[in-house]
């Protein structure tokens, strides 16, 4: 019978990694929290299997990784093996953001991000991401092609990279 | 670059060559896929920290698990440690073990404190209000009365309702400024609130706004309240609700100014006035209207449907369908799986029924059937379109009411070289172990066809007369009841054979006659123009034109039947 405190406490800490690390295999936003939930009902079936020593983050990544690829064959499309194939790709490299997820304080030092960008920067994360638009509709509430958000927003999370690595590094020093 | 953009915007929209092209490319080029991950984490990680809808994920895993029955005691630590961590927050200490919260952005907070600043200040002019009232021995009913009023008015200082909850059933909850309540008639929504009612019980009845729209929740749903200025007034994020918008007598030139606005995780909804059911599943969004009409835009690809009385949207998992232009007021009741075969093109055929999950249709293969201009699916080679999970919550209606009715239009082909009965619909694991089955005996150009129920439970079966000819359009109908009579109407017309036969000439145990739905077997795939798997004949393909097909959980009456066979026409 696996605990609930236990699988409660790994939940809190790990969500928000398990769901960006599924984004990160390229599965559309719509979809990511539906695969995480079925990463953690797995995961909570199978939580007297896990081996001890091993990281609950580790082991819940490995199903996550497995519930992506489950989720693009599941899609049964033409495309279904060119997905995969990105996925994997994508899964297999080990990249400075996956690196952060790991790290306490990743969530307030993001939002600190998020807040000193400037204030039409500010305002597209805003319309993309916290009210859930499309580009196309982003664009024609602020005057711009779908194409230029894209490109906007690909800068911006440059920037929120950047900003996130130095703001975990100064209080790592602060600590330290 | 630009596929690049755009799979980062949205990874479902490229198309095969641009993946195919991506795929080599990052396989080639480890820093490019690093490059991406980077960009997609990032992505991830902006939408579930700041996603209006993206808040409360521990309360939706909870709630999969209450779906799932699983972690029966979970769903109330979730609940204890969110009001745990609510009252840290109402002190000003970082939580346990200085996590950072799941909290949302700045400005929600902010908006968060402001209120919470109000509740306590309206806290203590409670309290001394109403030691004033009991000191002065005034605290009679209408006194009390008068105290809720004041004390609910002071609670949430310029903080505005959007919705009341006007019947609840039990199990709700209600989430409100990350804190969970169990939900009571009366209680006032603010944006940003939402409603949980339970899987399995009853749901909930809430008026949102001035009388802008009566929303009626079906269990284990799960609704976000937002405010009447913004683009959508309720995010369905799961379950089912049913609309009434009522129309405004000034809205011939101000539709816009009186639509309400719905969104849900494949679509968005503009209702300027109507009556409608919307269901969110896990893959789509389905949409049955009943009165007005209702403007859908698919979120992802934002492809617009007009959706007007009678007709069914289905929106998601790549596909914008209007279904039911052909076939409009059916009857509905009691409707657990329908297929209009609308969509023209793809290897799906879409159940628009919304009456539970979904159960799609997939085409094994594309090259052996054609999707008819005007609609309509045409097989013309052996291939079976088989259900992409079990049947099992349509079997359990059926069981559950002890009865069930099969309806199909069809037009069946010439089939000369054929072994055994080719079954139009079957829910089976091979042709002879099955829940049941339609098929079409003595299919030859020459004589006419009977059509044959079969039900595995007892093996009855029960046919129509010989009547039904080839190339003919053909409107069939299997009813069976509660008390086991059992109906078989072809265009209208009851022409259930005279003779009920039984496969085997046995009684059954208790000495009744009739069909029965199989208890001891697990439910199988639905299955169209053949079993899901051969036995030593084959799959007893069947070959024709499919336009209709329809499964209720209840006996239709002979004037429903030819309510539907009028219905069926096709101009």
């Amino acid at each position: 019978m696996p605990d609930d405190s236990t699988f409660e406490r790994i939940l809190t800490e790990t969500q928000l990694a398990i769901r960006a690390f599924i984004a990160g295999t390229g599965i559309s936003r719509d979809s990511v929290d539906d695969v995480a939930q079925e990463v953690y009902v797995d995961f909570y079936r199978g939580m007297a299997a896990m081996p001890e020593g091993v990281l609950p983050l580790k082991w819940l990544k490995g199903i996550a990784r497995h519930k992506c690829l489950d989720h693009f064959r599941r899609q049964q499309r033409k495309s279904d093996l060119h997905r995969r194939a990105i996925a994997e790709c994508l899964a297999q490299e080990e990249s400075d953001c996956e690196a952060l997820l790991a790290k306490p304080g990743l969530v307030a030092a993001l939002r600190a991000c998020v807040d000193k960008l400037p204030a039409g920067n500010r305002k597209l994360v805003t319309l993309y991401y916290r009210e859930e638009n499309t580009s196309e509709r982003v664009g024609d509430l602020v005057g711009l092609t779908a194409a230029s958000v894209r490109k906007n927003l690909l800068r911006i999370r440059d920037k929120l990279k950047g900003c996130i690595e130095r703001s975990l590094a100064r209080e790592r020093t602060v600590l330290g | 670059m630009t596929a690049i953009d755009r799979f980062l915007d949205e990874p479902d929209a490229l198309t095969e060559s641009e993946l195919a092209d991506l795929a080599a490319r990052l396989g080639h080029a480890p820093a490019d896929a690093r490059r991406i991950k980077d960009q997609l984490i990032l992505h991830g990680l902006l939408t579930a920290t700041l996603g209006r809808f993206r808040q409360d994920f521990q309360g939706r895993v909870a709630q999969r698990f209450a779906d799932e029955e699983l972690g029966q005691t979970f769903k109330a630590r979730v609940l204890r440690r969110t009001r745990q961590e609510d009252a840290v927050r109402r002190k000003g200490r970082p939580p346990a073990g200085g996590r950072p919260l799941p909290s949302r952005v700045g400005e929600l907070e902010r908006e968060w404190r402001r209120a919470a600043r109000g509740r306590r200040w309206g806290w203590w002019v409670g309290v001394l209000a109403a030691s004033i009232l009991v000191g002065v021995g005034l605290f009679r009913d209408e006194t009390r009365r008068r105290l809720r009023a004041l004390l609910g008015e002071r609670a949430a200082p310029d903080v505005a309702y959007v919705a009341v909850l006007h019947a609840v059933s039990d199990g709700a909850t209600v989430l409100s400024r990350n804190e969970r309540i169990p939900a009571t008639a009366g209680f006032r929504f603010r944006a940003g609130d939402a409603l949980a009612t339970d899987a399995g019980a009853g749901g909930a009845e809430v008026r949102y706004g001035a009388d802008l729209a009566r929303l009626r929740l079906a269990g284990g749903t799960h609704l976000v309240f937002s405010a009447p200025a913004g683009g959508a007034h309720v995010f369905l994020e799961r379950g089912g609700l049913d609309v009434e918008v009522p129309r405004r007598a000034a809205a011939a030139g101000a539709v816009q100014a009186a639509a309400f606005g719905l969104l849900t995780p494949h679509a968005s909804l503009q209702v300027p006035g109507t009556r409608f059911a919307v269901r969110a599943w896990r893959e789509v969004t389905h949409v049955q209207m009943r009165e007005g009409m209702v403007m859908a835009r698919d979120r992802r690809t934002g492809r617009s449907l007009s959706l007007a009385a009678g007709e069914y949207g289905v929106i998601g998992a790549g596909t914008a369908l209007v279904a039911g232009r052909r076939f409009r007021h059916r009857m509905t009741e009691g409707l657990q799986a329908l297929y209009t075969f609308e969509e023209q093109a793809g290897d799906v055929v879409n159940d628009v029924a919304g009456g539970g999950t979904p159960l799609n249709l997939r085409i094994e293969s594309q090259g052996a059937v054609r999707w008819l201009a005007g609609g309509g699916l045409a097989v013309d080679r052996p291939v079976v379109l088989t259900s992409e999970q079990p049947a099992a919550g349509l079997l359990a209606a059926c069981r559950a009411a002890d009865a069930i009715s099969i309806e199909a239009l069809i037009r069946p082909a010439v089939q000369t070289d054929v072994t055994g009965t080719p079954r139009i619909a079957t829910c089976a694991a091979e042709p002879d172990i099955h829940h049941f089955w339609v098929g079409q005996a003595d299919v030859s150009a020459a004589g006419g066809a009977h059509f044959v129920l079969c039900f595995g439970g007892s093996e009855w079966k029960v046919m129509s007369e010989p009547l039904v000819r080839p190339a003919e359009l053909c409107h069939l109908v299997f009813t069976r009841d509660s008390a086991r009579r059992t109906r078989c109407y072809v265009n209208g017309r009851d022409v259930t054979h005279p003779k009920l036969r039984r496969a085997h000439d046995l009684r059954d145990w208790n000495g009744t006659f009739g069909p029965e739905f199989s208890a001891w077997l697990p439910p199988y795939a639905l299955a169209l123009a053949g079993a899901a798997r051969p036995d030593a004949n084959g799959r007893r393909n069947w070959l024709g034109e499919y336009h209709l097909l329809a499964i209720y959980n209840r006996a239709l009456e002979h004037a429903e039947v030819q309510r539907n066979f009028e219905a069926c026409r096709v101009p």
